[in-house]
């Protein structure tokens, strides 16, 4: 069972990073782009913007615990029975964080119209630098927005979850500057369905209302798909 | 008849009375044509900037970016080699990307700014790292920053602190001007 993990989470590693070599990845983002482009020329142009790769597949995600700033758990518990919009950041990041933060919350906004509250994604944002994360991470997702979930953890934890988000974390010139040290880390908006698995991500920079159209139709499609299914 | 060569003579004496000084007011006119020459030269030669604003971040960080637009309309190109504010301890110029997914952020030793090109420093991109403000942050109030170019030239301008995300506004610009000083 650990073995089948391991190699799934390998596979969807691999697709987050080169998804053109996945077949399944591939042939999803074709079919979701026909979809999309029979609603209409503007809906079209609009989704054309956005720089998503979606999963033939969702994958299960593995467990991890990080604490959110209240000082409660967010565990893969707090990604079931909803859908999620989870970025990785750090909070001594100046530039490209506060930016997709910023967007993110546009989005979010833009979906409060297309879906209806129970479809609507929470947004959260994990900070992969605990050391200087943890304590104002909250202050720091709540200057984006109130409804922003902010969590980090121990370092073995926060590498579980970068990891089975098919993320990627690196500290550089952390010897040397012990406060003003860079990290570099995935930039992808990973999107986590109601049953916690992984559907794929969107890259910035997102335009917040062309992305919002993109997942509210994300978003219904798997709705016709589960009911269907029943 | 007699009255046309007279009005002549009057018109010939007040053009020959009135000589030296016109002499004098076309050398005057061409002095401060000359001189405006010389002063718009100066003011053009190399860079100006605009637009600059400094993002409104959350409380606690010690980490701000900065951004403006860089317009160089002067005949050779000019970079933008170093920055200072009074507001922060230090700030360095700074690039971010995303390569293969992957957000990065690199400092850089300078931006150039060719001849007649515009280059605009924002999210996601070009900025200013400002490092250690030596205050709270205010939204609204504005922030000196002081750009310092290759060809020895220095501007400051005013940043103002906001939440980014806005269009550029005609009047910033008039603003950023009417505070920018050209030394060096």
């Amino acid at each position: 069972m650990l073995k089948m993990l391991t190699t799934l989470k390998r596979n969807y590693s691999k697709q987050t990073r080169k998804p053109a070599r996945n077949q399944r990845a591939t042939s999803a983002i074709l079919t979701l782009t026909l979809a999309t482009s029979m609603l209409g020329g503007w809906i079209t142009g609009a989704i054309a913007s956005v720089d998503a790769k979606i999963h033939g597949v969702p994958q299960p995600l593995m467990d991890f615990k990080l604490q959110q700033a209240s000082g409660d758990p967010f565990t893969l518990q707090n990604l079931k029975g909803k859908w999620s919009l989870i970025l990785l950041g750090y909070t001594h990041c100046p530039d490209v964080c506060p930016f997709t933060l910023q967007n993110l919350a546009q989005v979010d906004e833009q979906l409060s119209l297309r879906v209806s509250p129970a479809r609507k994604p929470q947004i959260v944002f994990i900070g992969v630098d605990p050391d200087r994360d943890h304590k104002i991470i909250g202050q720091y997702v709540k200057h984006f927005g109130d409804t922003i979930i902010g969590a980090t953890g121990d370092w073995s934890e926060v590498s579980k979850a970068v990891e089975t988000l098919g993320g990627f974390v690196r500290f550089e010139g952390r010897d040397k500057d012990p406060e003003g040290y860079r990290v570099f880390h995935s930039a992808a908006i990973a999107i986590i369905d109601p049953q916690s698995r992984l559907v794929g991500a969107v890259n910035p920079p997102m335009a917040p209302a062309e992305t919002a159209t993109f997942l509210a139709e994300l978003i219904a499609k798997h709705a016709r798909a589960a009911q269907s299914k029943n | 008849m007699t009255t046309t060569p007279n009005r002549r003579n009057i018109r010939v004496a007040e053009a020959a009375s009135t000589l030296p000084w016109r002499i004098t007011t076309l050398t005057l006119m061409a002095a401060a044509i000359l001189i405006t020459g010389i002063l718009a030269a100066s003011a053009c030669q190399g860079v100006s900037a605009s637009s600059a604003w400094i993002r409104f971040a959350p409380p606690g960080t010690t980490v701000h970016a900065g951004y403006l637009t860089l317009a160089n309309t002067g005949p050779s190109d000019v970079s933008l080699t170093g920055a200072s504010s009074p507001g922060y301890a230090r700030v360095e110029i700074h690039h971010s990307k995303v390569i293969d997914g992957v957000a990065t952020m690199e400092k850089i030793a300078q931006i150039s700014v060719p001849s007649g090109q515009t280059v605009a420093l924002k999210p996601g991109g070009l900025h200013l790292m400002l490092i250690k403000p030596t205050g709270a942050q205010e939204l609204g109030t504005k922030v000196p920053v002081k750009l310092s170019f290759s060809d020895g030239s220095s501007i400051t301008v005013q940043a103002e602190v906001n939440k980014g995300g806005k269009p550029e506004k005609m009047d910033h610009h008039k603003h950023h001007h009417g505070h920018m000083h050209h030394s060096g």
